[in-house]
């Protein structure tokens, strides 16, 4: 009967009793305004809303139907002419996950089906065996389970995929008009033409106290070679590692070993050496091998302790990790050395390492050492200098080549209820023709709870060129979920968490004159 | 052909994985309160909550200081948890700590606050004050969101590389917003998310409008404005309006309308009007935009079908197609003929032309009435406008000394109308009958004219007109028919033995009447049928178009019998068996073209056309003058105390009873729980074919095992191998038991290739068939509803 019809066409995913749990819709806006004067002809012309702009509408979605299961997306709405052909924003898709949980007493799992999100972590140690990365998968974790603990992820990087492009270039290559492409069968097709990830971790803790604990890691990667053709063979890598740490007293010993295989290269034998020193034992080229001893701790209450932490490696020349690390060709060391004055709130800690390449034409060594003295003053002032010398040492059949590079840090920083002040300055590459003085003081200046001014000078000098990040913003939060910003100056001049370092301090970044009015929302 | 299996389901609590029953879900939810929702009993207001994995779930409200611990829920057999609260008469807010979450009761729609907590009111007497659920969001008490996430993630094995292939996976979300406007004006739209049906790269894929709705209630009407929203199928006997598509599509999607239902004076009326602008490619405005003088000609791609005649001079074409006969001493022109250049459709959505088909618009009405207890009479009618654009270029001869040149453009019509009756004379026992006419008619517009050529001479290869003398007259706003139809159906049901037994007949018949200038040039009659691209030659034309003033005729005749059977007075279960049988004859002028036979939309009104519904059992026996199908079904339950059940059901087509099926098809479904929570189902089909004149034959098979674990009634995860029967239907963007069919489908096995390359239809449906064999995949698929 069509009067049975009429309650269902309301909207169907509404409806049925189980829908009626609560489903949240939260989300942030961000506007912001901008006046640049550098990319006008005439010097006292103001440039609006360059570009250099954004304007993110972010809107998530978050329901948790049941206990222990949960849907999330987000899409994103950006300013962004000439995406996608639209001249007015978009609703694009960002991210998803489906989260299945359940846990019994102390055993569980927990199981993620993802789309766009980073989901690849495992606990690696010393080795990456595995990196985060962003793809789209399946991972199931579970706990607890025969002690132990473990995650399967198969993962597939679909945002290669670029459909509009296979067939514009099909039909180019064919010659024929791009409605006559067949689609279906074309992105059927090419929906496999992705890497595929897959990732299988265990780890499980043994003896008294779990004093040991073992773990194994698997990975494979299944490659796509970038062509167009199915047929494409695509390379693909697998490595399996496994590692191993037993804890003696306040010390962990660690060792982890792992080796790979893939499709091209040759199997030869890695000869392991400590300090250049041969050990007289040989793995295959296509292995790693990592160990550490964390904190050897030596002294007493009256001189202080030392704790020292040494570690070695050794990496084939063939060993290849698609999915994760280290490199490869690569033997070395390092230790970390920490000593804590008695009765003072000094610590002087040192870093020696050393590394090199055994096996390839060019013979590689470096030498790295790191000293650094942090002393906590009163009133809450900290200070930091470190000096770091780093000696390379290249040589090959034409040629060799010895380099040094020398550098010294030194930071003062103190913050109370009502400011916050630091000043840093570096000289990097001393006594080089390339040598750079890098200074920068930030300060912030609490108005009140709702209002600050925050400020940072940074300059940069080299022969070349004299650097100048000058920095000014203020900051008002009304309320928890908003924030406005008045600025002047570019932000990125030493804006990282350490602006001595940053990048476009000591690299080419330089003062302009550029306004912002930035204000955010979130709800 | 497989079958869709609505309303039942392999998957018990799952309505077919929140297929097709969810529609009905969907009535009940706002008719009636939910299962598991707060009542009235002995002591108390009764709460419970369904969870059989929680390991412990307490109420905490303002009753009781919103304490997690003071008031926990026992649970029952049925994994269901539920608690007496005496709460004194008012309002009260409360939520449900599940393993120390807090969550709103989901089976009741009433909510306040910020945190969106849970209310019950109760009555000065200590019952239930009854209240419509406001929200499921703390938002605003208008604003109700639900959604359905799926997340579907397979592998295929690459029998060339020797692995598993994981594919892009599907993430498909949609996002359901209704906003209560008013206790008479309520709006409900669907957003959408899903990579994989846009033709961009994930990160660009947008948050697009799905459906939308808005819906007026009064007392003595409904009015509701849609926009590619499930309106339904109309359920007269031949489902005048609804029922697309080979997979059976209820209106309203892909389209834009209005729908108003009203019962004035005892009768229900329900009046609809809709549009399919919607969809892309609507280029109607540019075709529209061109009169018949300048009128572009069209460069036929290379490699692409000839089947489109459009010549530089297409009323030259049509004159030089006329033929001519030997008269004794001289040469005369062949009456009874007329010479077509022209496409009879330029729809194929601009891609060639650059016009498109889609800006149809349909109007139809019903109104019926119980004239007698038990008989019910009405009248319905339908009309489509606007469809089918082209151009058309009509040669014919109307006297020795002239001949009359049709050169237009025009869009097409069809209408059609008639009777419905139902009697219900005993209960159990009822008849029907329904009666439709109708016709399909070219409308000219656009500086149409047809133009009188006085002939010059006549010699054996053709007529010669004088193309400057002729005589033109507009014929804008005037139309010819080209197909007139009638369609009936006669049927009754009986179900008696407590409803154990069910017997069912209808006898049907459609018949079309064509000119015979309507037809594409056809092969001759007695050759078996292929690629008519391949007679499109001056010599076949001519041929085809003999007899112009003889109409074509084309009638099918179906008669139809189905056998219900429940056997539990017999054997103590729910054994059921079901018997449907088919019988068709058809009546073909051999020289209807291959396009026009019944089976095909376009020559049928009644088929909704744009929709090739030809099953993969009926392409087996297409040309014949007889056709038979019978699909027998049995389902018995097993280890019922698992929930065990074994369905068979087959399909078998041929051309009578005692000859060979030409497709044979069994499907057999397993599935039982394993525990409480999971379920374990296979469904395995084979086919068989035997059809020698297609040079077809071979078996195939094909299976899908998965293990579903329900984590609650809307929400499973399940791990498959093969190809899942169950997949989304793109158009409705619900689970259908389609997906073997759209598997074939889109490997060409479809009737849109036995139309248009009847010789490749074979070879396709072999290598369609031996891919849905070999294909090795494997699957997680989780399904969310919130």
């Amino acid at each position: 009967m069509t009067a049975a019809w009429w309650p269902a066409i309301a909207v169907l995913v509404l409806a049925s009793p189980a829908a009626l749990a609560a489903t949240q819709v939260n989300g942030e806006y961000q506007l912001m305004m901008q006046l640049r004067k550098d990319l006008r002809a005439f010097p006292w012309d103001f440039d609006s809303n360059d570009g250099a702009v954004g304007n993110p509408f972010e809107l998530r979605l978050l329901s948790q139907p049941r206990a222990g299961a949960e849907a999330f997306l987000k899409v994103q709405a950006q300013w962004n002419p000439g995406d996608n052909n639209r001249l007015r924003p978009e609703f694009q898709y960002r991210e998803s996950h489906l989260k299945f949980r359940r846990e019994i007493r102390a055993n569980g799992f927990e199981t993620y089906l993802f789309s766009r999100q980073r989901r690849f972590w495992v606990d690696n140690y010393l080795v990456r065996f595995v990196d985060d990365r962003e793809a789209t998968g399946v991972r199931l974790n579970s706990w607890g389970f025969w002690g132990m603990n473990a995650s399967f992820i198969v993962g597939d990087q679909s945002n290669q995929l670029d459909p509009a492009n296979l067939i514009t270039n099909y039909a180019d290559r064919y010659g024929m008009p791009r409605e006559f492409v067949p689609r279906d069968s074309l992105v059927a097709q090419a929906r496999m033409r992705t890497d595929d990830l897959y990732v299988v971790r265990l780890r499980r803790e043994f003896l008294k106290e779990r004093r040991l604990r073992v773990g194994f890691t698997w990975n494979r990667y299944e490659g796509w070679s970038g062509r167009d053709s199915v047929s494409d063979r695509g390379p693909w890598n697998s490595v399996t590692g496994f590692d191993t740490r037993y804890r003696w007293g306040d010390t962990d010993i660690a060792f982890e070993y792992g080796f790979s295989r893939q499709r091209e290269g040759d199997a030869s034998d890695l000869e392991l050496s400590v300090l250049d020193h041969s050990t007289g034992v040989r793995i295959p080229d296509r292995s790693v091998l990592q160990a550490e001893v964390r904190s050897v701790r030596i002294g007493t209450v009256r001189t202080g302790y030392i704790a020292i932490t040494p570690q070695w490696w050794a990496r084939g020349p063939l060993y290849q990790n698609s999915l994760g690390g280290p490199g490869s060709d690569e033997v070395g060391f390092n230790i970390q050395t920490y000593y804590l004055l008695p009765e003072r709130a000094v610590t002087l800690s040192h870093q020696l390492s050393g590394y090199g390449a055994k096996n390839d034409s060019r013979r590689r060594r470096v030498k790295d050492s790191y000293y650094e003295i942090y002393v906590e003053f009163i009133n809450g002032f900290t200070g930091k200098s470190a000096y770091r010398r780093r000696d390379q040492h290249e040589r090959d059949r034409q040629e060799e080549l010895k380099d040094s590079f020398l550098s010294w840090t030194n930071e003062l920083q103190v913050e109370s209820r009502l400011a916050y002040l630091r000043v840093q300055s570096k000289l990097q590459n001393i006594g080089r023709p390339d040598h750079k003085q890098l200074f920068v003081i930030e300060d912030r200046i609490n108005l009140t709870d709702r209002l600050k001014i925050y400020n940072r000078f940074a300059l940069g000098n080299d022969p070349q060129r004299l650097r100048k990040g000058v920095f000014t913003q203020l900051q008002f939060r009304p309320t928890g979920s908003m924030e406005m910003f008045l600025q002047y100056g570019p932000d990125n001049i030493g804006g990282g968490s350490n602006p001595v370092e940053d990048g476009n301090l000591a690299g080419s970044g330089d003062q302009f004159d550029e306004l912002k009015f930035i204000l955010k929302g979130s709800f | 052909m497989t079958r869709t299996e609505r309303g039942t389901s392999v998957l018990p609590g799952l309505g077919g994985r929140i297929g097709p029953a969810l529609v009905l879900a969907l009535a009940m939810a706002m008719a009636a309160p939910a299962r598991g929702a707060p009542t009235k009993v002995d002591g108390g207001i009764q709460f419970t909550y369904a969870d059989p994995n929680a390991a412990s779930v307490t109420w905490a409200g303002e009753f009781n200081g919103w304490n997690a611990t003071a008031n926990p829920m026992a649970k029952g057999g049925d994994g269901t948890w539920s608690i007496v609260m005496p709460l004194p008469p008012g309002k009260h807010q409360y939520k449900f700590v599940v393993d120390g979450q807090w969550i709103a009761d989901p089976e009741n729609g009433v909510t306040a606050g910020d945190y969106g907590n849970s209310v019950v009111t109760v009555g000065a007497d200590g019952a239930l004050v009854a209240q419509r659920a406001s929200s499921n969001t703390p938002y605003s008490p208008k604003i109700t969101i639900g959604g359905r996430a799926i997340g579907l993630y397979q592998g295929v094995y690459s029998g060339r590389f020797d692995r598993i292939e994981v594919t892009r996976p599907t993430f498909d979300l949609d996002l359901g917003v209704g906003v209560r406007i008013s206790d008479a004006l309520e709006a409900a739209v669907v957003l959408n998310v899903n990579p994989e049906t846009e033709d961009v790269q994930d990160y660009r894929s947008r948050l697009n409008f799905k459906r939308g709705s808005l819906t007026l209630t009064q007392p003595a009407f409904q009015l509701r404005a849609y926009d590619s929203e499930s309106i339904g199928t109309w359920d007269d006997p031949v489902h005048l309006v609804g029922d697309i598509g080979p997979f059976h599509h209820p209106w309203g999607f892909q389209r834009q309308g209005a729908q108003f239902i009203a019962h004035p004076l005892g009768s229900d009326v329900e009046i609809q009007f809709s549009d399919n602008f919607n969809q892309d490619e609507t280029n109607s405005d540019r075709f529209l935009g061109y009169r018949i003088d300048n009128f572009p000609t069209f460069q036929i791609p290379e490699g692409s079908s000839p089947r489109f005649v459009f010549a530089s001079d297409p009323v030259g074409s049509a004159i030089g197609l006329l033929r001519t006969v030997d008269a004794g001493g001289g040469y005369a022109m062949a009456f009874d003929q007329a010479a077509k250049v022209s496409t009879l459709d330029f729809g194929d959505n601009g891609k060639l032309f650059g016009f498109g088909d889609n800006f149809e618009d349909v109007f139809a009405a019903r109104a019926r009435r119980e004239l007698l207890p038990g008989l019910t009479l009405g009248v319905l009618g339908r009309t489509d406008r606007g469809f089918g654009l082209g151009r058309l270029v009509l040669a014919e001869p109307v006297a020795d000394s002239t001949v009359r040149v049709v050169t237009a453009l025009y869009d097409q019509q069809w209408y059609g109308g008639g009777l419905e009756a139902a009697w219900v004379f005993r209960p159990g026992m009822r008849v029907w009958g329904e009666l439709l006419a109708g016709a399909r008619r070219m409308n000219f517009v656009n500086g149409s004219s047809e133009v009188f050529f006085p002939v010059d001479s006549i010699r054996s290869t053709g007529v010669l007109v004088d193309r400057a003398a002729g005589i033109a007259r507009s014929i804008d706003g005037e139309h010819r028919i080209t197909d007139r139809s009638l369609r009936w159906v006669v049927g009754g049901a009986w179900t008696f033995a407590q409803g154990d037994i069910g017997l069912r007949a209808e006898l049907e018949r459609e018949s079309h009447r064509y000119p015979a200038w309507t037809q594409e040039p056809i092969i001759p009659a007695g050759l078996p049928p292929d690629d008519h691209a391949r007679f499109e030659t001056v010599e076949f034309q001519r041929a085809g178009y003999l007899n112009a003033s003889a109409d074509l005729e084309n009638a099918m005749t179906t008669v139809r019998f189905q056998w219900d059977r429940n056997w539990r007075y017999y054997v103590g279960r729910e054994v059921k068996t079901t018997l449907e049988t088919e019988w068709i004859a058809f009546d073909y002028d051999p020289r209807t073209s291959w396009e026009h036979q019944l089976w095909f939309p376009t020559g049928s009104f009644w088929l909704d056309h744009g929709g090739h519904r030809a099953g993969i059992d009926r392409l087996t026996v297409l040309g014949e003058e007889r056709a038979i199908r019978v699909r027998p079904r049995l389902e018995i339950p097993v280890w019922e105390q698992r929930h065990g059940r074994v369905v068979w059901m087959a399909t078998l087509s041929g051309v009578d009873l005692d000859r060979q099926p030409r497709y044979a098809e069994s499907i057999v479904q397993l599935g039982a729980d394993l525990t409480r929570t999971v379920r374990l189902q296979s469904d395995v089909r084979w086919v068989k074919y035997d059809a020698p004149t297609l040079s077809l034959g071979g078996g195939y098979l094909s299976q899908f095992t998965e293990a579903v674990v329900r984590i609650a009634p809307d929400i499973q995860v399940s791990l498959g191998v093969g190809i899942d029967p169950w997949v989304l239907d793109p158009n409705i963007n619900e689970y259908a038991y389609i997906g073997r069919d759209v598997f074939l489908n889109q490997r060409n096995a479809n009737g849109f290739i036995a139309e248009t390359n009847y010789l490749s239809l074979a070879p396709q449906i072999r290598a369609a068939e031996q891919a849905l064999q070999d294909e090795r995949r494997i699957q997680i698929e989780a399904i969310v509803r919130f």
